[in-house]
């Protein structure tokens, strides 16, 4: 049975990996721009179903969606930002909740109107073969999804830490009111943020599609798993996100082996309402924010 | 609520529209405006309680659902499981969601803002997963049906909707009242005043976490009987529709749309937006979506232009009529 | 300043009575629109409720296929005859799979839309959720496809259903896996709906009367919801080891299923799959060779002799390019009760048709699986279930193959499963 435990935990691992890559973008929203980004699964849900469609029409393989997904997601992070969100920024905190509640319907309408409440799968050329590990076999396509999902992780960790850019952006999450008095513009930081994020998690949402589901109302899931992860990571630590989505993954993963699958989301859950009464800061928590 | 010099005269208005109401299922024999009508009143009810923790007393929450799906629950089971006639579930009901309200707010208020919504959001969900896992008490993702066995009241079942229209208004008025009234106490005034500055109120002595739960407490009492009055009109429920983040939603939004912390604000915006969404669906069965996007949509407009909700172009409205 | 008084009050007396005009204008709308919608005598409406989006569709499609083929056809061949040649229109209304939504769709279907009948839902869970509408509204449910006994048994008089309800079946294919297989342990693997959770009571029941002898190890539910994760159940049947394992599963579970106990390396002897996901087309192209010997009871396959059923097999053959599933012929089978009442009826007012109803009496030469009466719950007396096998056809493709009762066995069964391994071989 250890062979199994082995096998669940790698599995968990694997997923959490992807987890990180998947909400690292809503600890960046939050941290810079403040917003509580409630259509942040939506967009996912939007690059999800991208996918579907180059599959469907063109057969295209996951990673030449990716390909095709990045500059189309960070050019709609832009657009969003510039347009949407922007017209938000200074309103009440709770105003500009509702009005991304407001965006999160809109987004779902939008999907559920032209695909239909249909379940849809994405497929991963590699689901079918199988590695051998711990007594079972586990698909391939968790392997490598998790290997990419990690470089893009690294890479973004990477471009925050040395690139001029990263390096404002880093400075205006700690501390707005004295990046803005050393000249950094902060509407540009504001737009390249939310597209960044955006990017980040579209890319999270396509290797993450394999192994779940494509629907209209996958959005409000991604959210709430994201907010989750952040949560307990502690917002606006990019560490923090790694730490939680390997925690929520792992738990995910045993719950569902020791007890069911129904178990697996109420274990989430039932440890983000400790986090959130108990240590609202979350882990690696660096912002002292309400 | 409307201005108006003359308080008698408003007063009538009320009651004449009151008569209407009460006299309409017996002219009108349409089965569709009935239940458009048991509709709006649900949402009215539900929307005004939403408006006592999120609009006076500013503490959004997302999770109202939990005492909706316990009022709905509790009736049913009981009334199939232990024979407990229906209206004492009713009654059952609202003191479970009573206690579990104050339970939930004193361990969840002290949190705020984002944090606060989605921690109800979660306790929702929590609820709804107990309710799916427990297969064995609540018939879990099956859900329950509710048999007709002919027409009784003590059954709560009824052929024709005339009794149900008459049971949600009756509600509904007493939604509106429970509002009104408190909008007009110092439970109101101590409200607003959490919702401004809380940490003003509590260096003024007010009570703000005990104030607070007595918002949620009504509102959960509130929902617990728009739970029990859905489930004895459309006969089922599910963990999905009872614990749902679809009531949850709807009810901040209505208010919202409306105008949250005032007393017409959410029927105001029920009355406009519910009967839409519904017809839509009715007869729109082929642009499934549209009314989301139609929902979504006018929320995002209403916080940009109108963040007062509806109410305050009613206001402005009469205000000019009497110039 | 009285004059402003004044000037204000018309004003607001204007606005009230503008509104009150908008209101009353508002309701004689209503009610002139929804009372136009009697149905006129070249017509016939059938309410008509099933999946059709949502997580089940894929599923269902089968059955809706041939729905849509059986109306075609039947106003092709000149409509309801009793009533000149009146169209028989099928109105549409889309579950996505919810009972709610279907208790939703159906009021509006009986109070606005006005049908005859309605013809649905498919599920099981829907299908309970609706009864009691019917019964309420006095318009007769025909049951379509839904496979749970709990709906007939409720005592409602509005229900018909011609197709094989849970205990029979369940007796034909337990006799099968006592007689045949001989376990000595078994499990059973559940969809949590109204129709795997009946399936579970009704097996369990038919074990404790009939084979008490036979150990019961494994007898468990587990979620449909997506994203489907069957990992603790596969690894529970690796540790109960049962010799023979039942499935109740709709598609996206049955693959989710078969391909986690390749993954867990979870092997049993036996398995049989009570209908629905595993008569599905995608169950084979999905899961391929893991398939392979796996026993399927279903409500009818298309390798039956009857010559009624040919025709219909055939001419879903014909337009679709597969063969119909046994949700589809049984679907064929409630349909034909549907129009045989409605002909009889010769009428649009529910309550002649439900008098047809109760009064049907189809014959074996004519019944499309089985002769046709009903008891008093609603249940058809004559229908019974057949059991198939997933084994190789001559070209090497796999399908399935009726191999009980005997009677009507084109095959004969081969029992254990391959491992794993041999499997997955290329002959």
């Amino acid at each position: 049975m250890d062979g199994f435990l082995i096998q669940i935990l790698l599995r968990g691992v694997l997923v959490g990996g992807m987890y990180a890559l998947l909400s690292v973008g809503l600890t960046l929203i939050f941290g810079v721009l403040e917003i509580p980004h409630f259509a942040y699964g939506d967009v996912m849900m939007l690059a999800m179903y991208t996918c579907y469609w180059l599959q469907v029409f063109t057969g295209a393989s996951l990673f030449l969606s990716i390909i095709i997904v990045f500059p189309l997601y960070l050019a709609l992070g832009f657009i969003l930002q510039k347009f949407v969100v922007n017209k938000i920024m200074d309103k009440p905190e709770l105003s500009k909740m509702l009005f991304m509640v407001g965006f999160s319907l809109f987004l779902q309408g939008l999907a559920l109107f032209v695909w239909t409440a249909d379940t849809r799968f994405v497929k991963s050329e590699l689901q079918n073969i199988y590695v051998d590990i711990g007594g079972g076999k586990i698909s391939l396509t968790y392997i490598v999804n998790f290997v990419m999902a990690m470089l893009f992780f690294a890479g973004f960790y990477l471009w925050l830490q040395k690139t001029f850019m990263g390096k404002a952006i880093r400075a205006s999450a700690q501390n707005k009111d004295l990046a803005l008095v050393t000249g950094i513009n902060i509407h540009k930081i504001f737009l390249v943020s939310f597209g960044i994020a955006t990017v980040m998690s579209a890319v999270g949402a396509v290797l993450f599609a394999p192994i779940y589901y494509v629907g209209p109302f996958v959005g409000l899931e991604l959210t709430l798993k994201s907010f989750m992860i952040v949560v307990l990571g502690g917002l606006g630590s990019i560490e923090g996100a790694l730490l939680g989505g390997l925690i929520i993954g792992v738990v995910e993963a045993l719950s569902s082996y020791l007890l069911s699958s129904e178990v697996k989301d109420l274990s989430a859950l039932i440890i983000f309402l400790l986090v959130l009464l108990f240590k609202p800061k979350g882990l690696l928590g660096k912002e002292v924010r309400e | 609520m409307i201005p108006s010099k003359n308080l008698a005269e408003n007063k009538l208005l009320l009651l004449l529209t009151f008569v209407i109401l009460v006299v309409l299922p017996f002219i009108a024999q349409s089965p569709l405006l009935l239940h458009l009508a048991i509709l709006v009143y649900l949402y009215i009810i539900i929307s005004e309680a939403w408006n006592l923790i999120g609009g006076y007393a500013g503490q959004v929450s997302l999770g109202n659902a939990v005492f909706f799906g316990v009022g709905a629950y509790t009736a049913v089971l009981l009334y199939l499981n232990l024979n407990i006639n229906l209206w004492v579930g009713l009654i059952i009901g609202i003191i479970f969601s009573a206690v579990l309200s104050a339970v939930i707010g004193y361990i969840c208020f002290r949190l705020h803002g984002v944090f606060f919504a989605f921690a109800t959001l979660a306790v929702a969900e929590v609820f709804k997963l107990l309710f799916i896992i427990r297969k064995d008490i609540t018939q879990g993702p099956m859900g329950v049906v509710l048999p007709y066995k002919g027409d009784s009241i003590l059954d709560v079942s009824f052929a024709s909707k005339t009794p149900y229209y008459l049971l949600t208004l009756a509600f509904s008025v007493l939604a509106i009242l429970t509002v009104s009234y408190v909008s007009k106490s110092k439970l109101g005034y101590y409200l607003l005043a959490v919702r401004e500055d809380e940490v003003a109120a509590r260096s003024v002595g007010i009570n703000t976490v005990l104030v607070k739960i007595i918002a949620f407490t009504l509102s959960a009492i509130l929902n617990s009987i728009a739970g029990f009055l859905y489930v004895t009109y459309i006969r089922y429920i599910d963990p999905y529709v009872a614990f749902g983040l679809d009531i949850s939603l709807i009810q901040a939004l209505l208010t919202i749309m409306g105008g949250a912390g005032t007393v017409w604000g959410p029927v105001l915006g029920t009355v406009i937006l519910i009967p839409l969404l519904e017809l839509f669906r009715v007869y729109f069965v082929k642009f499934s979506g549209i009314n989301y996007m139609l929902h979504g949509a006018l929320l995002m407009i209403i916080i940009l232009l109108m963040p007062q909700g509806a109410i305050s172009i009613v206001r402005r409205l009469i205000k000019w009529l009497k110039s | 300043m009285v004059k402003y008084e004044q000037k204000g009050e018309t004003k607001i007396q204007a606005l009230i009575i503008v509104i009150v005009v908008i209101i009353a204008a508002g309701v004689a709308g209503f009610w002139y629109m929804t009372s136009m919608q009697k149905p006129k005598v070249e017509e016939v409406k059938v309410g008509v409720v099933m999946p059709l989006s949502g997580p089940v569709a894929e599923y269902a499609l089968h059955s809706r296929r041939m729905v849509e083929m059986l109306f075609e056809e039947y106003n092709a061949k000149g409509g309801v005859k009793s009533l000149g040649g009146a169209k028989l229109v099928p109105v549409w209304a889309d579950d996505k799979g919810n009972p709610s939504t279907a208790v939703s769709e159906v009021e509006r279907l009986i109070t606005v839309e006005k049908v005859s009948v309605i013809f649905g839902a498919f599920t099981s869970g829907s299908t309970l959720a609706i009864a009691p509408i019917c019964e309420k509204y006095g318009v007769p449910l025909v049951v379509m496809t839904a496979f749970s006994e709990k709906i007939t048994r409720q005592g409602y008089k509005y229900v018909f259903r011609s197709h094989v309800t849970t205990t029979p079946y369940i007796n034909s294919m337990m006799d099968f896996i006592i007689k045949k297989l001989k376990p000595k342990t078994i499990a059973h693997v559940y969809e949590d709906s109204v129709w795997g959770s009946t399936n579970a009571e009704i097996t369990k029941k038919w074990l404790e009367n009939n084979a008490p002898d036979v150990e019961i190890v494994l007898w468990e539910g587990y979620s449909r919801k997506p994203p489907i994760d069957l990992t603790a159940l596969v690894l529970k049947i690796k540790e109960a080891k049962p010799d023979v394992l039942i499935c109740s599963s709709y598609l996206q579970d049955a693959i989710v299923l078969m391909k986690t106990m390749y993954e867990l390396d979870c092997y049993v002897p036996n398995i049989v799959a009570i209908g629905a996901g595993f008569t599905d087309p995608k169950f084979i192209q999905e899961v391929d060779k893991l398939a392979s010997g796996v026993f399927v009871a279903c409500y009818a396959n298309y390798d039956n002799p009857r010559v009624n059923a040919q025709e219909v097999i055939k001419a879903f053959y014909n337009k679709y390019g597969y063969w119909p599933t046994g949700d589809a012929l049984a679907t064929a089978q409630d349909f034909q009760v549907l129009v045989d009442a409605i002909e009889r009826a010769a009428s649009t007012d529910p309550k002649d048709i439900y008098e047809a109803l109760k009064n049907t009496n189809i014959p074996e030469e004519e019944g499309v699986l089985y002769p046709v009466k009903f008891d008093e719950n609603g249940d058809n007396v004559y229908a019974f279930s057949y059991v198939t096998q997933i084994q190789k056809n001559d070209k090497g493709e796999l399908e399935w193959f009726t191999v009980w009762p005997e009677d009507y066995a084109t095959r004969s069964i081969i029992t254990p499963l391959l491992p794993y391994e041999d499997r997955l071989k290329d002959p």
